[in-house]
């Protein structure tokens, strides 16, 4: 179960709270589901229901980062194209 | 009984723990249910049996480790009928070709219709299974309740029952012994089974496939067949396929034994459920998907609260059963929920994916098919719409309604 905080306005709640949107197009991160770090679209739907930017181990469920809609952080080790 | 005088002392490996040799003429990537039928019908069928089946993990511990062990071929599209239809008939003697008790069960598939449209879709499934040959009718609710005493019903029902499509050839069967039974005859006819050997990538020279670079050194291949399931696209994305796969965690879960109360299979699309009831008196419980990728395998209680509470409406006497153990497996979803079958990529190369929710049913069909299309070197008909070139023709195989739980 991901524990999601929304970046934007704060809410922090399980993963049935939110709605996934799909691979994050961001130059070097990748744009398939593998064993390792992935980037999402995910809405806060319970909450302000704004669309946010999630870094999560599709692997082992571990949420590395969470962002404003733009404001993507560097690619983490173990995350490439 | 010998055995159990002996202190199960004596028993013997069901399947030789092969050493890797250097070469085969064909290495299957995936030791789980389609990748050991395909070696064998590979060896028994076709005489060719310089055949090595590489598992990362140990054998069938895959999604043929983790369904809820549905077999039945009531699907819409009759390409899809003719490769379920093809492997519901092979488990039918399963049992005895393999000398291995399969506990194949046909005691019949019970699809529940509590809507309209429920009965729509059932009717037009159970109308094209018939045009095509294979027995589905639907049955009245009278008829249900004879099969399905446990179902609440009553003015109180916010869904009326409307009826059902019956099955009567639908089964179960013991999904570990369909992977031990296929590895056993495979490793006597000559077939290499290599388990805790993870294949990390596909050699290609010149166009066509060479060996496989794996964690227990290179094996060189004239052909390799990949069915590895959610793990498929990694190893073929570096040689120019990409497939349109998506992993996504599906859950199931056994309660305690209980005494016979469910004698038949119960699909219910309306409430996204289905169920039976094992030898063992355990029911054996499953629902849909999780609701965004991954492959965690773990899922979490949500989706199994979701699925028991509508089987809870259909079944409120279970309501105080305990959950056994629960699992959850990585499924590989297509976009029209079919599997992708056939060559792809660099020439000997050859694809048994995608089978998503549905792929335990199709395990000895899609095996059978398997080794013919590569020893044929043609696609065999049952498999050639299967392909992957499918989505770029435009021909869609969607059996999304048929796949039983749509999403």
């Amino acid at each position: 179960m991901l524990l999601i905080t929304c970046p934007v306005c704060g809410v922090k709640a399980d993963e049935t709270e939110f709605v996934n949107g799909g691979l994050y197009a961001q130059t070097g991160a990748r744009d398939r589901y593998v064993r390792g770090i992935v980037r999402e679209w995910w809405m806060c739907d319970s909450g302000c229901r704004s669309w946010f930017g999630m870094a999560r181990h599709a692997g082992n469920q571990r949420v590395f980062a969470v962002w404003v809609r733009g404001k993507e952080p560097e690619l983490f080790p173990g995350e490439s194209a | 009984m010998r055995e159990a005088r002996r202190q199960h002392t004596g028993w013997e490996l069901a399947w030789r723990k092969a050493q890797p040799k250097p070469s085969y003429d064909i290495v299957i990537i995936g030791g789980g249910g389609h990748g050991l039928a395909t070696a064998y019908y590979l060896a028994k069928l076709h005489g060719v049996k310089n055949v090595a089946v590489l598992e990362k993990g140990w054998l069938g511990g895959g999604n043929t480790a983790r369904n809820t062990t549905i077999i039945r071929s009531n699907y819409l599209h009759p390409e899809s009928m003719a490769l379920y239809g093809l492997s519901h008939s092979l488990f039918e003697h399963l049992s005895g070709e393999l000398d291995f008790n399969t506990f194949y069960s046909p005691r019949g598939l019970v699809e529940l219709a509590y809507t309209r449209s429920d009965v729509d879709r059932l009717s037009r499934t159970a109308d094209a299974n018939r045009h095509f040959g294979i027995k589905s009718w639907m049955i009245p609710p009278d008829e249900v309740r004879s099969l399905v005493p446990l179902l609440d019903e009553g003015k109180h029902k916010r869904y009326p029952l409307m009826g059902a499509l019956w099955q009567p050839t639908g089964a179960v069967a013991r999904h570990d012994a369909i992977a031990w039974a296929y590895a056993r005859m495979a490793s006597a006819l000559g077939v290499d089974i290599i388990e805790n050997c993870e294949a990390e990538s596909i050699e290609a020279e010149v166009g066509r496939v060479i060996g496989v670079h794996t964690s227990r050194g290179y094996i060189a291949a004239g052909s390799v067949v990949v069915a590895a399931a959610a793990d498929t696209p990694a190893l073929v994305a570096p040689l120019g396929v990409n497939l349109p796969i998506e992993p996504v965690t599906l859950q199931a879960l056994v309660t305690e034994p209980l005494k016979p109360i469910l004698d038949v299979v119960v699909i219910a699309g309306t409430v996204e459920g289905y169920v039976s009831q094992s030898d063992k008196g355990e029911l054996v419980i499953g629902g849909a998907t999780d609701l965004y990728p991954g492959f965690s395998r773990r899922g979490a209680i949500p989706a199994i609260e979701d699925t028991v509470a509508s089987l809870l409406e259909l079944f409120p006497m279970l309501s105080r059963v305990r959950m056994l153990r629960h699992w959850g497996g990585t499924v590989d979803i297509t976009p029209d929920r079919s599997p992708i079958i056939g060559p792809a990529g660099p020439r000997n190369l050859y694809l048994n994916c995608g089978w998503g929710t549905g792929g335990f049913k199709a395990i000895p069909g899609s095996g059978y098919a398997m080794a013919s299309l590569i020893t044929s070197g043609k696609a065999a008909h049952v498999v050639q719409p299967f392909g992957l070139e499918r989505f770029t023709e435009g021909r869609l195989i969607d059996e999304s309604a048929a796949s039983a739980v749509a999403h």
